[in-house]
């Protein structure tokens, strides 16, 4: 598909109200700008390529069809969007595999004795399955905010949550993958 | 003044990055940062579980998602986008189309507003419409009572012998 030089230079907020009116060309660049970041967040929540696919078709569909009812001057298209994917994201997950950790998941902090513990690759390593280990709302907080540059305020806005809860699950998803990078280093270590 | 217990929460929460810290406790964090040796202490554990997190983020997203493979997932997300929303009735269609007819029906009730144009167009569609009228009613068999009126009557001195 090209693209028109004319979409191509407008605002967010004015392919929004194209699309609105029905222009399917206006909303095809929103699909073009946004749809990375739609599918990277999903890929990394669903840790599945095809599904996070879906997700990200459905959200647009979702956006089209509900686009007359978004106000530019009230939120950002891509806090909308983003709160439609992990949304979904939560969804197909929670229906597909349990919670792995339970809500009061709690772990002690292992300081910085993991630090020196381990070589670089090693650590990478553990900590990729780690990551794919952690339950999909600690995952989203820390998708949003360490890898797409949300601010606490804005990954609350996208998860329908409190700051304070977003600080929480954060939070969490540290002390678990450090807690991890600890346990697995200490068990490969046993003789 | 912000406290160690704090700034250790925050730290334990968005990492050694004071850029993805609320905005409004920054400052206050570099305060204690710039007095406070257990608040740097902190920051270097939470710099080293970053940069391996960031590190596993690329080995996984790499993984999931080579160049090539998102340019084409790219391509197939607009395609099948285009594809669901024209095939369902966009409600902003539906709206577009009340003020088309009744633009439609304005221009016709209305010609001499419209210009020659819309006098054209309203006189072409009256013959269409009478045409469509004519032949609705000359193509299919005339009615069973129509039949009847047309027929001859009997004439009541010769019914007797008729019979």
């Amino acid at each position: 598909m090209n693209r028109s030089p004319g979409l191509a230079e407008a605002t967010d907020a004015l392919l929004i109200t194209w699309s609105a009116g029905g222009d399917r060309r206006a909303f095809d660049e929103l699909v073009l700008r946004h749809g990375p970041y739609a599918l990277r967040v999903a890929a990394r929540l669903l840790r599945d390529r095809v599904r996070a696919e879906d997700v990200a078709q459905e959200a647009f569909v979702r956006c089209w069809s509900q686009i007359h009812r978004f106000d530019s001057r009230q939120a950002r298209f891509t806090t909308w969007l983003y709160r439609i994917v992990v949304n979904l994201c939560i969804d197909t997950q929670r229906r597909r595999e349990p919670e792995p950790l339970p809500a009061d998941f709690d772990v002690i902090d292992a300081g910085a004795a993991v630090d020196e513990m381990m070589e670089s690759n090693e650590r990478i390593a553990i900590l990729a399955r780690a990551l794919d280990e952690l339950p999909v709302r600690q995952r989203a907080a820390l998708t949003l905010v360490y890898d797409e540059g949300l601010s606490g305020a804005e990954a609350a806005r996208v998860l329908g949550s409190s700051v304070k809860a977003v600080e929480r699950l954060l939070a969490r998803a540290r002390m678990y993958l450090r807690a991890t990078l600890l346990s697995r280093q200490l068990s490969e270590s046993d003789p | 003044m912000m406290t160690l217990e704090r700034f250790k929460w925050l730290a334990s929460s968005y990492g050694a990055d004071l850029e993805r810290w609320p905005e409004q406790v920054r400052q206050d964090a570099r305060n204690l940062l710039n007095t406070s040796h257990a608040a740097r202490a902190i920051l270097a554990r939470a710099q080293v579980l970053d940069e391996t997190i960031t590190a596993a983020a690329e080995v996984e997203h790499s993984q999931n998602w080579p160049r090539d493979e998102a340019a084409a997932a790219l391509a197939r997300l607009r395609s099948h986008v285009a594809a669901r929303i024209a095939e369902r009735e966009p409600a902003s269609s539906r709206r577009r189309l009340v003020p088309s007819l009744s633009s439609f029906v304005s221009t016709l009730l209305n010609p001499l507003q419209s210009g020659w144009g819309g006098l054209l167009t309203g006189g072409v569609i009256a013959i269409t419409a009478g045409l469509a009228i004519g032949l609705l009613y000359t193509s299919g068999p005339p009615p069973v009572d129509v039949l009847l009126l047309l027929e001859p009557a009997p004439l009541s001195i010769f019914s007797d012998t008729v019979r």
